[in-house]
């Protein structure tokens, strides 16, 4: 059935070591750009938490030929929508425009690329909205700060433990030159991978391409972090008071093998069996027959490194945290004793199947899935060949998985508590 | 590198597409839109009910019929259902809006039939089974509480209640007492006098055939039986006083500011008009709002404006989560740029830009034939032509700054403004009182002071 959709893509690597990777769909005329810099939080260094993050507000305060601001106003003008996110493991830029404006998103990414301003001025600016961002995003919110507070407190490498957005203390100690001395070292071509995909030949693209980002000498260091977690010896918990929480949550953590490993994909699979949909054991458990959650999630937290594989539980009020947890460690168990159904599997497989398909429907969702899978997998292809991977897993892989991942000892948890005024 | 910046010529658009349709005896509206480049259909079903049509006296049933639909039937349970629906990965998803209920499923195109089955035993044979309902009424009261823990729920709801006093479009949240008192009887009666085939419209997008479509609609959904209930009318809401309202949320780090001035009805001839004011304005992070309290001010992480347009009304709503220390400050500049729109033109490089995203938008949503499906329903539950979104393109650029500037005379001095502000009171209330009375919630909605007059 999804045999007969196979994305036909082209990849290249330009002699400054720009990874480019082409996708021709002429159905629409529209061209998704994307670019990731094999760069996020874990890259920084202690007491530089936050810098990743915030360099990517200072990619948008102009360049030598593009002013402040004018990236996105150029875009808009194009009638492109346009963003960036940082994680813990890349940093992506990405457009899509009509494809008559190919050229344009294309310039402004090589200006930046080669010739980024950053001015006292600008810095101090997106210092500022990035403090607002992290009151807006986690500390005006509740669980925000428990979300940050989870991976500090599960991971033992600082690496994957601080938080991406960063610590405001070290956020208004960063200097310019360390953002400079940033761009310098993990904004070059050899960091990076382009992707265009949508309306473009193939051919014409690819000379775009070369001409405006091969001029562009790299500067980029091969640096990669050390994201090696050693193994948890005990359950590490923590109660979390919440000002603003009105019920009770629960966040629970277990250590597990990085993007891609097979593990990954038996625990991916099981998340599904666990959580997607009414008829999901967990649904099912906590929420319809015993009503004490109001929702349960649950899967790996896709990383590029080590894992957690989260649940996440907000729970109804008077339900005390050790006993919801309890429950949930109970059916997590269960799946390392006893294997899942036949029927369990077939059904989160139609479910994968269905979620691939529609990905494909937009060149957008294309383009970052091909830019995603060479930067986490170094394998652009295994967009079409993951599905295979997801439908290889067994019943006795996931059991196989659950047992090694699933022991009290390789836990964290997180109980969030209302206090005060929300309630 | 070439330094200088490249240009192209114009954005090349696109066609909306001729959408065939077929109106079965019972009324029901069949359309379709052909894609048959991936093996996925998606069904939407729509009716002319929303949260207005609530009976005063209980705002929480509809949006409990709509949830509830899939708790049993007479033929299946709420497990049953569960299990089926999943099993065949038939994605359902209900939606109460203001005016208009949707009911969807996406499935891959060999279950089809299989999801249109479940779906029209879902619509035309729910039994709201009592035990379901108390479930739904448990889960529903910790959420009911919990959103109140949101500034932005907190914000919207005070924008509805405020601007609409006494007007069907105030019936936004719903209380806690009418979700305990919605009994099974009420839920059936409304259900089974609110929603029929007449009036109502099921749009198939994907791959699948207008022949396939028409035979399938009429084979789930050609007994079912049209009403003769007279949907209830309303006209637009009358204009209200400038107020000045203060919600208190208390422990917050930030103030939610949300400034709201009545707009228009979706069908009005200005609407065009007051989209490309409203994009200048606030619709990106290049217009006006943006600029100024994000790249200039350095007060929030982002400030934009939106429009929520309705059958008979409308509202522009510009709003930021801002510093407490700056409340103030943020509303004074976010006055100021609606004065900026009634008082001058709009440049030519801002009118090009916001019509060029008015226009690449609407491209983005020509995508997938889901997404034209969804603004087909827009348009036919509107009240909008025919031709409408084929003409949109060139009606965007026939837009001009004087057209803006008019129309933001018409918006921004056709009634005041109700500046609401959630927050910690004692770090901002000072910051209002040079705005004139304030009025205060607190986070139940409960009004704790009125404006002395």
């Amino acid at each position: 059935m999804t045999s007969r959709i196979h994305i036909d893509f082209t990849e290249h690597r330009l002699s400054n070591g720009l990874q480019v990777i082409l996708y021709r769909d002429n159905r629409i005329p529209l061209t998704h750009v994307s670019l990731h810099y094999r760069v996020g939080s874990s890259y920084e260094q202690r007491g530089q938490s936050g810098l990743a993050h915030l360099f990517e507000h200072m990619m948008f305060e102009g360049s030598e030929n593009v002013v402040k601001n004018e990236h996105g106003r150029l875009l808009d003008a194009a009638g492109g929508s346009w963003n960036a996110s940082t994680s813990k493991d890349r940093t992506n830029y990405y457009a899509t425009v009509p494809s008559n404006f190919l050229d344009l998103a294309l310039w402004l990414e090589a200006d930046r690329m080669r010739s980024l301003r950053i001015t006292p001025e600008n810095f101090e600016n997106q210092r500022q909205t990035v403090i607002e961002e992290k009151k807006q995003s986690y500390d005006n919110r509740p669980y925000g700060r428990a979300h940050l507070r989870f991976d500090e407190l599960a991971y033992s490498n600082w690496a994957y433990g601080h938080p991406v957005i960063g610590d405001v203390e070290d956020l208004k100690k960063l200097t310019l030159e360390q953002a400079i001395a940033f761009h310098q070292r993990f904004y070059g071509p050899g960091n990076a991978v382009l992707v265009l995909a949508g309306d473009i030949s193939e051919p014409e693209a690819l000379a775009k391409v070369e001409e405006y980002f091969l001029p562009i000498a790299d500067r980029t260091d091969k640096f990669r972090p050390d994201l090696s977690e050693p193994p948890q010896a005990q359950e590490k918990k923590e109660l979390h008071a919440d000002v603003l929480a009105a019920l009770p949550a629960i966040l629970l953590g277990f250590h597990m093998p990085e993007y891609g490993s097979r593990d990954h994909y038996a625990l991916a699979i099981l998340s599904l069996i666990l959580t997607q949909g009414e008829s999901s054991r967990l649904y099912r458990k906590m929420i319809y027959d015993n009503n004490w959650v109001t929702s349960v999630y649950s899967g790996p937290n896709q990383y590029k490194g080590p894992q957690l594989f989260t649940v996440w539980s907000q729970m109804q009020d008077g339900n005390p945290p050790e006993r919801i947890q309890a429950e949930l460690l109970e059916e997590l168990g269960r799946i390392g004793q006893a294997s899942v159904s036949d029927q369990e599997l077939e059904k989160a497989r139609n479910n994968i199947s269905h979620a691939f398909l529609t990905r494909l429907s937009r060149v957008s969702q294309i383009g970052e899935a091909l830019a995603n899978y060479a930067v986490f997998l170094n394998d652009p292809g295994a967009i079409n060949t993951e599905l295979e991977r997801f439908f290889a897993v067994t019943a006795a892989d996931i059991q196989a998985a659950a047992g090694r991942v699933f022991s009290p000892a390789n836990q964290t948890a997180v109980f969030v508590l209302p206090q005060g005024g929300a309630r | 590198m070439k330094s200088a910046r490249p240009v192209a010529a114009g954005i090349r658009t696109v066609n909306y597409p001729d959408i065939p349709e077929e109106i079965l005896p019972n009324g029901l509206l069949v359309q379709t839109i052909e894609d048959h480049r991936f093996p996925i259909v998606s069904v939407q079903v729509a009716f002319p009910v929303g949260r207005v049509h609530n009976p005063d006296d209980n705002l929480s049933l509809l949006q409990l019929a709509v949830e509830s639909v899939k708790e049993g039937t007479e033929s299946r349970d709420a497990r049953t259902i569960a299990d089926q629906m999943d099993y065949w990965s038939i994605h359902y998803s209900g939606e109460l809006f203001m005016e208009s209920t949707l009911h969807a499923i996406r499935v891959l195109e060999q279950h089809l039939e299989r999801g249109l089955e479940i779906l029209s035993d879902l619509l035309l044979n729910p039994l709201f089974p009592e035990d379901e309902l108390e479930k739904t009424r448990e889960r529903w009261s910790s959420l009911l509480q919990a959103q109140r823990s949101q500034s932005d729920f907190l914000a919207n709801e005070r924008a509805y209640l405020s601007c609409f006093e006494g007007h069907p479009y105030s019936k936004s949240t719903i209380p806690l007492e009418h979700l305990q008192q919605a009994t099974r009887g009420r839920l059936l009666e409304s259900y089974r006098e609110k929603y029929a085939p007449d009036g109502a419209l099921v749009l198939l997008a994907g791959d699948v055939t207008h022949e396939d479509s028409v035979r399938l609609a009429r084979r789930f959904f050609g007994n079912w039986k049209s009403s003769s209930t007279a949907r209830m009318e309303y006209s637009a809401a009358s204009s209200r006083p400038k107020q000045i309202l203060l919600v208190e949320r208390p422990n917050s780090v930030q103030s939610r500011v949300l400034i709201v001035a009545r707009a228009l009805p979706v069908a009005d001839p200005g609407m065009i008009d007051l989209r490309v004011a409203n994009q200048i304005l606030g619709g990106s992070a290049s217009a006006r709002l943006f600029l100024k309290l994000r790249e200039e001010k350095g007060f929030t992480y982002g400030a934009y404006s939106r429009l929520k347009t309705y059958r008979e009304d409308g509202l522009l709503m510009a709003g930021a989560g801002v510093r407490s220390d700056v409340t103030g400050q943020a509303i004074d500049e976010i006055l100021l740029e609606f004065d900026r729109m009634v008082d001058g033109l709009p440049s030519d490089e801002e009118l090009s830009r916001s019509q060029s995203e008015i226009i690449g938008a609407f491209i983005r949503q020509m995508e997938t034939p889901s997404s034209i499906g969804a603004l087909e329903i827009r348009r036919r539950l509107g009240g909008l032509p025919v031709d409408y979104y084929r003409n949109l393109p060139s009606a965007v650029q026939q837009v001009t700054p004087e057209m803006v500037r008019g129309i933001s005379r018409r918006v921004f001095r056709g009634s005041e403004p109700v500046v609401i502000v959630v927050g910690d009171r004692q770090a901002v209330e000072n910051q209002l009182k040079h705005l004139g009375e304030i009025e205060l919630f607190d986070s139940q909605g409960k009004r704790l002071s009125a404006p002395q007059t």
